[in-house]
C-alpha cells in the first residue's frame, strides 16, 4: 500500500490509507472473516469506525461450505479479522489486526 | 432529517434500527444463537429481546476423542437482555 | 459517548426491586432481587439463589452479591415488568442522539 507513487485508476483501492481502502470498497462483494474462522460473503452496504459491517445478500461460510444465507446482516466489528474484496479479480486484503490491537490499547476491546 | 429511502443505510447500526420491533436472529460467542423480537439496542450491541429462544450447539466428544454428531439445546425466555460483547452477527429472522 | 450507555443503564434502573436471573459467562445463573445497577451495568442482587447448587456449592451461603457487568452473558426477566413500546421509542431517540 504505497500511497507515495501515483496509482493507476484500476488500482484505486490500493492508494491511500486503510480508511480510504474501506471507503472505496463500499458496494463491492467482500469477504469478512471473523475470529472463529467463519466467513461472511456479501455486498458491503456500509461500515463504521468500529469496523461494524452491514452486508447485503450475505452467505455464511464455515468449513468450506455455505452454512446460512441472510438478505441483510450486521457483523459486530470487534470480531473481525479482515475484510477482503472478492469482485473484479482484486485480491486485496486489509488486515483488521492492527486496528484490533489499537482498539485494545484504547480500551475498547 | 429524512433519509433518502429506507434502503439507504448510512451506517451499519441503521440495519439494527430497522429491525426494532421485528424478529431477529443473532449469533453469539460460544456456539449460541438466539431468535426473538428486538426491543432495544445500543452502540455496544447490548440487546433486549422478548419471546426469545436460545439454541446452544453442542458437539460432545467421547473419551477417545471422537466428535459425536452435534446436538442442540433450546431454552425459551420471555424477556432477555444480551450483553453486547458476546454478539457476533445480527440478521432479520427468516 | 456517555449518552450511548445511558439507555441500558436506565432500562435496568426501571427493574430495581424486581426479581431477575443473571447468567454469567461461566454458566453460573443467579436469581435475586435487583438492588442497584451502575453505568457499567454492574449489578447488586439481594436474596439470591443459584440455579444448579450442586455445581456451585460455594454459593449456598451467599445471600447477596455484586456482579461485575463484564462477566454477564444474559439477564432474564419477566415480560410484564418491561414496557416494550417505551423501550423501542427510547432506543430510536438514543440512536438519533448518537449521530449528532
Amino acid at each position: 500500500m504505497d500511497s507515495a507513487s501515483p496509482e493507476p485508476q484500476a488500482n484505486a483501492p490500493l492508494a491511500g490509507s486503510p480508511s480510504d481502502f474501506l471507503k472505496n470498497i463500499v458496494g463491492k462483494k467482500v469477504k469478512v472473516r471473523i475470529g472463529s474462522g467463519v466467513d461472511y460473503h456479501g455486498q458491503l452496504t456500509c461500515l463504521d469506525g468500529y469496523m461494524n459491517v452491514a452486508l447485503e445478500d450475505a452467505e455464511e461460510w464455515a468449513n468450506g461450505r455455505v452454512t446460512a444465507r441472510y438478505g441483510d446482516c450486521f457483523v459486530r466489528g470487534n470480531n473481525g479479522e479482515y475484510v477482503c474484496v472478492l469482485e473484479q479479480g482484486l485480491r486485496l486484503a486489509f488486515s483488521l489486526s492492527q486496528s484490533v490491537i489499537r482498539s485494545r490499547r484504547l480500551g475498547w476491546g | 432529517m429524512d433519509q433518502l429511502a429506507n434502503s439507504t443505510l448510512a451506517e451499519p447500526l441503521d440495519l439494527v434500527k430497522l429491525a426494532l420491533g421485528e424478529r431477529v436472529f443473532i449469533k453469539l460467542r460460544g456456539e449460541r444463537t438466539v431468535t426473538g423480537i428486538l426491543h432495544a439496542y445500543d452502540a455496544h450491541m447490548n440487546l433486549v429481546m422478548s419471546q426469545a429462544e436460545e439454541s446452544i450447539h453442542i458437539v460432545d466428544v467421547t473419551d477417545d476423542g471422537q466428535a459425536l454428531p452435534p446436538r442442540v439445546e433450546k431454552r425459551e425466555v420471555e424477556m432477555l437482555f444480551v450483553r453486547g460483547d458476546g454478539v457476533i452477527m445480527i440478521a432479520p429472522a427468516p | 459517548m456517555l449518552l450511548a450507555q445511558q439507555l441500558m443503564f436506565s432500562f435496568f434502573k426501571t427493574l430495581t426491586d424486581q426479581v431477575i436471573t443473571v447468567e454469567l459467562k461461566n454458566d453460573l445463573s443467579i436469581t435475586g432481587t435487583l438492588k442497584s445497577v451502575d453505568q457499567f451495568l454492574n449489578i447488586r442482587l439481594d436474596g439470591i439463589s443459584v440455579e444448579d447448587p450442586e455445581r456451585h456449592p460455594h454459593m449456598l451461603a451467599v445471600k447477596n452479591c455484586f456482579i461485575r457487568g463484564s462477566v454477564v452473558r444474559y439477564v432474564r426477566m419477566q415480560a410484564r415488568n418491561v414496557d416494550t413500546t417505551l423501550l423501542e421509542d427510547a432506543t430510536r431517540r438514543e440512536a438519533k442522539e448518537g449521530k449528532k
